[in-house]
């Protein structure tokens, strides 16, 4: 399990992204067994522990593949709906990311916001 | 899912032996999406499924008969509802060293209930060499009370001899039960 | 006259029991009456009175268990409350098979019917246990000594009555060979029994390293083996009759079409001619195990019967088949 401290610094960090990023509407940090360790999201309107969960079985998944296929580590697993876009991320080997946008055509602030903070929490939680 | 597909379904409590059962008769080294425990789960063991297990078994004809094993734990319920479908029938398993294993059974039975009307079950007790209370006789009893007749058989998920005893029994209870 | 007593009854049950053994007499096969020094105790397993009675019964007793369910599966029992068809069916079957008499057991129980009538058991049409390895067993379940079972030529078994549990060499299920199956079906003319200590028996299993089995496994192994096809009695061939319970396939080698059969007389209630028919099994296996499973206490006969029709297509059939073919294929036992 996480410090006190890293779980406070995630817990920033997250507010931070969904700061300087506008597209951004929610976004966990779980562990690869599907364990919430920090959430924020801006109207408290979605099930974020469900998805923390929901997202470590598609991270394993998406790793499943990967590895089946000798395509390397899984980067990123995105899900680009008629409502939205939900991407699922590794922090490291036992942490995920998960973001969620309802803008469309935010892809790609997404994602680069959402990867630069997942490089910055890797640091937090070595 | 494919309506032709032949798949048998394990399910199960954690650690109760679903990811060792497909792996002792799987042809094929089991594909399993098992994570390194984080400490919030409690359980010694190393690893947990988070979305399914996955091995084969080329039967005489060509066709494949296809192994899933959904996670144990109750926060993957999602995924038990997807990988039941199709199945032919499912293989619970249930670990005898846990806190209320009857317990346990009973929210298998509750979750997968439509399923089973539909085909059918047999229940497999394991870690009984740890833990040999409750007896065979006390997961009858309860299910006595439930009206159903399911079998149950103590098995140890790392013997293929026990596992392949599991299936036999659904098969039989589906052409004939 | 055969004799019983009671032990931890509750309130009226005493006076109950002794009213209802008046109102079935006639229809008993003895004459039976509660005398305090009885041998036979009917305990009332559900109170702690009766509990602690059971843990630790006087010496040569023979304990009736006195429940609302035949929780411990004991071989006597008699289902709370007393009603007047449960309890002639276990007095006749008590007189029958518990030796009521004053004068003590003999310690070497070995029972001792006439050559001629075990040739005639051997040759009849009939499958009848008491001559057989599988009725030692039953009997010395009865008792409460260690006792050793002993043919000729081949390693002894030990039986533990009151752990429900024997010892004897590693048993392979899968390769059970002609000379052992001559031992579990020998008759009783074949077979020595001797009561031992528990000290003897420790030493026997430290010596011999010998493993041990529950009862069970001797029990069905022994009655497979002796039944050779035939039925228990010339009326077993119409009577309905369903499992209770299915065999714990775990304790004993079985074959696939044993899963059938289980699987089907769970689910209807059916004689012989027609789970044979429905489950396309020899009617010399489903009479072998039926006996089997009526000696290990899971079958019961029904006044009607009861088929619930299921006809599954051709195609699942096969391909059920073919699963257990591949099943089979690879089965390496190791054990
Ligand atoms: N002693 C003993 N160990 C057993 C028995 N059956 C299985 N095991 C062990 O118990 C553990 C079971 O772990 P898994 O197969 O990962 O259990 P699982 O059901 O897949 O668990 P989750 O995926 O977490 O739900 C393994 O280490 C097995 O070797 C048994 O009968 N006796
Ligand atoms: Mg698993």
């Amino acid at each position: 399990m996480l410090s006190k401290l890293a779980t406070i610094q995630l817990e920033q960090r997250l507010s931070k992204l969904i700061e300087q990023c506008s597209a951004v509407d929610a976004a966990v940090v779980a562990t690869l067994d599907g364990y919430t360790c920090a959430m924020k999201q801006r109207s408290q309107q979605y099930p974020l522990e469900r998805l923390a969960t929901m997202g470590s079985t598609l991270m394993s998944l998406g790793d499943t593949i990967t590895a089946e296929l000798r395509l390397g580590t899984c980067d990123n697993i995105i899900s680009e709906n008629k409502n939205g876009i939900v991407a699922f991320m590794h922090i490291d080997d036992n942490l995920v990311l998960i973001t969620l946008a309802t803008q469309k055509n935010a892809l790609g602030m997404l994602l680069s916001h959402s990867r630069r903070c997942a490089e910055e929490m890797k640091k937090v939680v070595v | 899912m494919r309506k032709d597909q032949i798949k048998l379904v394990f399910t199960g409590n954690m650690g109760a032996g679903k990811t060792t059962a497909i792996a002792s008769i799987s042809e094929i080294p089991v594909i399993n999406t098992d994570v390194l425990m984080s400490s919030g789960a409690s359980a010694d063991k190393e690893r947990t499924t988070v979305a399914m297990d996955y091995g084969e078994l080329t039967l005489g004809s060509g066709e494949k008969l296809f192994l899933y094993g959904t996670p144990g734990q109750q926060r993957f319920d999602y995924m038990w509802q997807i990988l039941i479908q199709g199945g032919l029938g499912l293989i619970i398993l249930i670990d005898n060293s846990g806190d209320d294993p009857i317990g346990d059974l009973a929210r298998y039975l509750d979750s997968f209930h439509d399923f089973i009307q539909e085909t059918g079950a047999v229940i497999g007790v394991t870690h009984t060499d740890d833990a040999p209370r409750p007896d065979l006789q006390m997961y009858y009893h309860y299910l006595q009370e439930r009206g159903l007749q399911l079998p149950v058989f103590p098995i140890d998920a790392r013997s293929r001899e026990s596992v392949v005893m599991l299936i036999q029994a659904l098969l039989a209870i589906l052409e004939y039960g | 006259m055969y004799k019983l007593y009671y032990h931890a009854l509750q309130k009226n049950d005493p006076v109950f029991f002794r009213s209802m053994l008046q109102l079935v007499g006639l229809k008993l096969s003895q004459n039976w009456e509660i005398d305090e020094h009885a041998k036979l105790i009917l305990v009332d397993i559900e109170t702690p009175e009766g509990q602690s009675f059971w843990q630790n019964p006087p010496k040569e007793a023979v304990l009736i268990a006195y429940a609302r369910q035949n929780d411990i599966q004991t071989p006597w029992f008699l289902p709370k409350p007393i009603r007047t068809q449960s309890l002639i069916q276990l007095l006749n079957e008590l007189a029958e098979h518990v030796c009521c008499e004053d004068e003590p057991k003999p310690q070497v129980n070995k029972p001792q019917p006439s050559h001629a009538d075990i040739v005639k058991a051997k040759a009849s049409n009939f499958f009848q246990a008491e001559y057989y390895l599988v009725g030692v067993l039953q009997q010395i379940l009865q008792g409460q000594s260690i006792t050793r079972v002993q043919c000729t030529g081949f390693p002894p078994l030990y039986i533990i009555p009151e752990e429900r549990r024997c010892f004897t060499h590693q048993v392979q299920f899968n390769q059970i060979n002609t000379a052992q199956k001559m031992f579990y079906a020998a008759s009783i003319d074949e077979i020595e029994c001797e009561t031992v200590s528990a000290e003897q028996l420790q030493q026997e299993i430290k010596q011999q390293h010998l493993v041990a089995y529950p009862v069970e496994t001797m029990l069905w192994l022994s009655a497979m083996c002796a039944s050779q096809g035939r039925f228990s009695s010339a009326g077993a061939q119409n009577k309905f009759m369903r499992l209770v319970q299915w065999p714990n396939f775990a304790l004993f080698p079985y074959q696939p079409y044993h899963m059938n059969l289980a699987a089907y007389m769970l689910k209807n209630i059916a004689d012989v001619h027609g789970i044979a028919q429905k489950t396309q099994c020899s009617l010399e296996n489903v009479v072998d195990f039926t006996n089997a499973c009526s000696i290990i206490g899971i079958l019961k006969y029904e006044q009607e019967h009861k088929i619930v029709e299921k006809q599954l297509p051709e195609a699942r059939r096969s391909l059920f088949k073919t699963i257990l073919q591949r099943l089979a294929d690879t089965v390496t036992f190791h054990k």
